[in-house]
This record gives structure tokens, C-alpha cells and sequence, in this order.
């Protein structure tokens, strides 16, 4: 019994072996780089980031609606606020400011945890109807849909 | 000066001498994690030259209008601070897409998982404490909303009071939402940003699928 055990593990390691020798990513799992290069690499990121932040900035911003000024028919939240926005113009305050976005905030701290129960290709669809959801509804009140 | 750094445990921990190298293919990391912080940076040090010339309360508007137009490079200042805000938020959106698309959130990397959910939690708060700041008739109208918000909850005067001000005191309740937007949070989410770098090195990099 012993002895088939020591065949099985001898058979798994072989096998682990040949598929290291059949796939590059595997070998590519145990190489290590030197940290300079990954500081190259960030130096790219971040220049690449920078330039493109540079020229997005160079447009002037407008300063808004002086405090003084009468308040305008439409008041815009920020974009990244606009799906709750969508919903507390639809819905009781409550559900749409405190209960959907809070029961988001769970959704997403508890994910380790209930995605472990299922497979990783329906957390990815969750995930995605979850994000398209907000998307949806942020782009909704955006566009004045 | 490099090896003193170097003989600091910390950052000996987040900038080992080596990587793996699956965990920095491009792919894997689409480089939003770096970049959130990047962005993070740039709102700090763009914050900094804004802290010179901007006045809370009844001023903030008149003080945001004399940072553009009087200030040496105020506008671009200004803007860098607003759309490196707004590149914030969307890389760390993408950041978190990627992480789940990777299933980056698995044993051992739950706890990193909910610190960046908290670190994008911050980042919003972050965001919308300074779009109140500009002192703009909008920025007044969301501050209504977001005290209606928080006075339907229990003790919600006194949350409200806590992050707005005593409403009687009018301006200062300005003075307490920068006091958030300068201090309280930014050295949250750093604090929060460095234990999130600690905990990637010590859970390891993200495996290809």
C-alpha cells in the first residue's frame, strides 16, 4: 500500500515536471526579476500617466455657479455620485441614499466569501451585472435619461 | 541614503531586491494599482500649492476664483487636483474589476480585498468632500442633499455636525469639511494604502490564470 502511495506521489511530481518543461508560464512562475526593472517599468507608468494628466488639465475647468447666483432648475451631483442621485429621484430616501448603496458596500466586503461558494465564472457574471448596474444608472442620470 | 532605506524593514517588505516575475506582466496588473496611487500623489502635492491661497467658509468661492485667475499656475494646479481626483476613482474602479476578474480576492488576500473596498469607500468620501469645498452653488445644493441623508439616520444631527459643522455657525461648517478633506481622510487613506502595499507583498503577487 505504501509502496503504490510512493508510486502515485513519484507519478504526480513527473507529471508536474513534464508540464513545467510544456509551458513557459509555468517556468515563468519561478523566475524573478530585480526590482530595477520593475522601477523602469513604473517610470513608463507614471511619465505615460503624468503626460496625458498634463493635457487634460491644460483645458480650464469652470469655476461653477457663484454662491450668490439664483439656484439653477438642475443641480448636477458629481458623476461618481450620479447612480444615487438616479435613485433618490425615483425612490424613497431611504432605500435610494442608505439601503442600495450600503447593501452595495456589503456585496462587495463579503465577496471573498460568498464567491468562494461558486464558481469563478459566476461571480464574474455577478460581478459584471452588479458594475453594470451602477454604470447604468450613473450613466442614466449623466445623460438625463 | 538608498541603503538606510534599504535596512528599514517596511520598505524592505513592499520594494524587495526581487519579484516574481508572473505577477508583473502587464495583464495581470493593467498597472491601476500603481496608478491609483500615482493619482493619489498628484492630488496631494496639487492640494499642497492650493492650501496656500484657498480660504473655507465664505471665501472659498471668491479664494478658488483668485487661485485660476491670480495665482502663479493656479489653474493648472487646480485642474491637475480635480482630474487627477476623477483618474482616481476610475483606476481603482478598474483596479477592482481586474482583481476580480483575476479572483485576486481568494485565500490569503481576503483582508487586502476589504482594505481596498474601504480604500475606495475613503476615495469617494474624498471626492465628494471636495467637490463641496469649491463653495459653488452646486457644491452648496449636494452639501443639502447629503445632510438630508444623514439627518434620516439615528443621531443624525450629530453625524451631520460631525462632518459638516453645527449648521448655526455657518461657515465653519465649512471649516470642519476641510479639516476632513485635508486632514482626517487623506491620512486615512494613506494609512490604509500602505497596509494595502504591506499586504500584497506578503500574500503574494497575482498568479496568472
Amino acid at each position: 500500500m505504501t509502496g503504490r502511495r510512493h508510486l502515485d506521489t513519484n507519478l504526480a511530481e513527473f507529471r508536474q515536471l513534464k508540464n513545467i518543461l510544456k509551458r513557459p508560464e509555468q517556468l515563468e512562475r519561478s523566475r524573478l526579476i530585480p526590482i530595477e526593472e520593475l522601477q523602469v517599468r513604473e517610470y513608463i507608468a507614471a511619465f505615460a500617466a503624468l503626460a496625458v494628466l498634463v493635457f487634460i488639465s491644460s483645458f480650464p475647468l469652470s469655476l461653477g455657479i457663484p454662491p450668490q447666483a439664483p439656484l439653477p432648475g438642475h443641480i448636477q451631483a458629481p458623476w461618481m455620485f450620479g447612480g444615487i442621485q438616479w435613485l433618490l429621484l425615483r425612490l424613497p430616501v431611504v432605500l435610494a441614499g442608505w439601503i442600495i448603496p450600503g447593501a452595495s458596500f456589503v456585496f462587495l466586503l463579503s465577496l471573498p466569501w460568498w464567491a468562494s461558494t461558486i464558481a469563478g465564472r459566476w461571480v464574474r457574471i455577478g460581478f459584471a451585472a452588479f458594475a453594470l448596474f451602477w454604470l447604468g444608472i450613473t450613466l442614466a442620470y449623466v445623460f438625463q435619461v | 541614503m538608498a541603503k538606510s532605506l534599504r535596512s528599514i524593514a517596511f520598505v524592505q517588505h513592499i520594494r524587495p531586491r526581487s519579484l516574481p516575475a508572473h505577477s508583473l506582466r502587464f495583464w495581470a496588473t493593467l498597472c491601476m494599482g500603481g496608478l491609483s496611487f500615482l493619482a493619489f500623489l498628484v492630488t496631494v502635492v496639487t492640494g499642497m500649492f492650493l492650501l496656500f491661497h484657498y480660504v473655507p467658509g465664505e471665501q472659498a468661492y471668491n479664494s478658488v476664483a483668485d487661485i485660476v485667475s491670480l495665482a502663479p499656475y493656479g489653474s493648472i494646479i487646480r485642474s491637475l487636483h480635480y482630474w487627477a481626483a476623477q483618474g482616481m476613482v476610475l483606476a481603482i474602479l478598474l483596479h477592482m474589476a481586474r482583481v476580480v476578474w483575476h479572483q485576486a480576492y481568494r485565500p490569503p488576500r481576503e483582508m487586502n480585498w476589504i482594505i481596498g473596498v474601504f480604500l475606495f469607500l475613503l476615495t469617494l468620501i474624498l471626492d465628494f468632500s471636495g467637490y463641496l469645498l469649491r463653495g459653488d452653488r452646486q457644491g452648496a445644493a449636494a452639501q443639502e442633499v447629503a445632510r438630508g441623508l444623514l439627518h434620516g439616520l439615528p443621531w443624525g444631527s450629530s453625524l451631520t455636525a460631525l462632518f459638516f459643522g453645527a449648521s448655526d455657525l455657518g461657515h465653519g461648517s465649512s471649516l470642519t469639511l476641510y479639516v476632513w478633506h485635508v486632514f482626517i481622510l487623506p491620512g486615512t487613506l494613506l494609512v490604509l494604502q500602505l497596509w494595502h502595499f504591506w499586504r500584497v507583498r506578503r500574500d503574494g503577487g497575482v498568479r496568472p490564470l
